[in-house]
């Protein structure tokens, strides 16, 4: 029950609402611009994508608007995806990224750099009461950061096997992006190959546990952030490095990205004070 | 203005409804590809987290080759069919399979002309790693000559 009940700074969901909106424009709004022509159903998602992300960036009924926007990735997932055979929308990044968006719309996304807040702020200033708290319950935050641990795990397990150890799915992968059907002339590259694939299950399973221990992350953050950096930059991975880099978020803890957010406004609010906070519990 | 205001305790009832949401969604998103990653087959195959499976599993790695007594003499199917291989169609960078190697095969053996001798070396990628194929067999009891095969 301790998860249940801890609450903390509204401002890390908020940033992933912020981070995750403009993912979905990246993915999906040129696919899903209506001059596609590319019939009905096409249509009705793009309407629905482009309106629901929209309120869910500027955060209006922030909760219900990521819900909504979690719901038509859904739907593009399995109708266009699944039934209607589009392949390019069954992608991990897709996935990915359709999770995230619904996981988000069980935090308290709008509590914080949102239309939802601007509202709650004028109306206490209309009440003359000082503006509500940006406190919220923080176990689906932690769900974000389960989604994360768990693309590392079950990646890792794949790659446990013969063909990926041995360097040789790193060969053809480099091979067909980069040389076609010639065995490149690079020296080593065999060697090259293994060792990338070696350390790349070796981080993958550091990863899934390791991020989840605070003390690790001044290590184990910025090996994220070049990791997905160099699968970005030399393979089509789409965007989910970049949704990677926006759900690691969830591993921070919530009381320091608040206190991160102020200082960068110059302000110090001391929001870990408000009453009856259980925890700001690193996830 | 006055102090801060409280924010409401949740009462217990929502508490256990978090509670229920957490391990649920929890166990589905912590177990549920293990679906796609041991129990699935056909097009369900792919369920699951298996980033870079699928990519680069259609394709093959090829080198053309003459015999002569002095071993192999590689050809460079660019050059003999007289294309840049920066600008060359993207199915003579990228041989997608053993039939495509063999096409290629047949044109240089037309460009070199009569009495050539072209023979490829094949490995296939798979998701279970390199495939040698068919076409790698060139002991010298087989005739493997794409030449002679495609006349």
């Amino acid at each position: 029950m301790t998860l249940a009940a801890a609450e903390g700074s509204t401002r890390l969901a908020a940033l992933l609402r912020v981070g995750l909106a403009l993912l979905v424009w990246t993915r999906f709004c040129n696919d899903f611009a209506a001059f596609h022509d590319n019939g009905a159903a096409w249509t009705l998602l793009g309407a629905s994508l482009f309106a629901s992300s929209t309120l869910m960036l500027l955060g209006w009924r922030s909760r219900l608007a990521t819900a909504w926007t979690g719901l038509t990735l859904a739907a593009i997932v399995v109708y266009l995806g699944v039934v209607e055979r589009h392949y390019a929308l069954l992608h991990h990044h897709v996935s990915l990224l359709m999770i995230a968006t619904v996981l988000l719309a069980l935090t308290p996304c709008g509590g914080s750099l949102s239309l939802d807040r601007w509202r709650a702020v004028r109306a206490a200033e209309r009440a003359g009461r000082p503006p509500p708290p940006e406190r919220g319950p923080q176990w689906a935050v932690h769900l974000i950061a389960l989604q994360m641990s768990a693309v590392y795990l079950w990646g890792a397990i794949d790659k446990t096997r013969v063909a990926w150890l041995s360097g040789e799915r790193l060969e053809a992968i480099l091979m067909y992006h980069y040389t076609g059907s010639d065995w490149p002339s690079w020296p080593g590259f065999p060697a090259l190959c293994l060792a990338g694939a070696v350390s790349t299950v070796a981080l993958e399973y550091a990863l899934a546990v390791g991020l989840w221990f605070p003390r690790w992350h001044r290590v184990l953050i910025p090996t994220v952030i070049v990791f997905h950096g160099l699968l970005y930059f030399t393979l089509p991975v789409a965007t989910f490095s970049a949704t990677m880099y926006v759900m690691m978020l969830a591993f921070v803890p919530a009381a320091t990205v608040h206190r991160v957010v102020d200082r960068l406004l110059g302000q110090g609010e001391a929001v870990d004070a408000a009453p009856h906070s259980t925890q700001d519990a690193a996830p | 203005m006055d102090a801060p205001p409280t924010v409401a305790a949740p009462s217990p009832g929502r508490l256990r409804a978090r509670a229920a949401g957490f391990v649920v969604l929890g166990a589905i998103i912590t177990l549920g590809p293990a679906y796609g990653h041991f129990f699935a087959t056909g097009s369900h195959e792919y369920l699951g987290w298996k980033m870079f499976s699928r990519q680069a599993t259609d394709f093959c790695a090829v080198a053309y080759w003459r015999p002569d007594p002095g071993g192999r003499v590689p050809l460079d199917r660019f050059a003999v069919l007289g294309y840049d291989p920066d600008r060359a169609p993207v199915d003579l960078r990228r041989v997608r399979d053993p039939a495509a190697a063999r096409v290629i095969g047949a044109k240089m053996c037309a460009r070199l002309g009569r009495g050539a001798d072209v023979r490829v070396d094949l490995r296939c990628a798979t998701k279970d790693g390199w495939r040698d194929s068919p076409a790698t067999d060139t002991s010298p009891a087989t005739d493997t000559s794409l030449c002679r095969t495609t006349r």
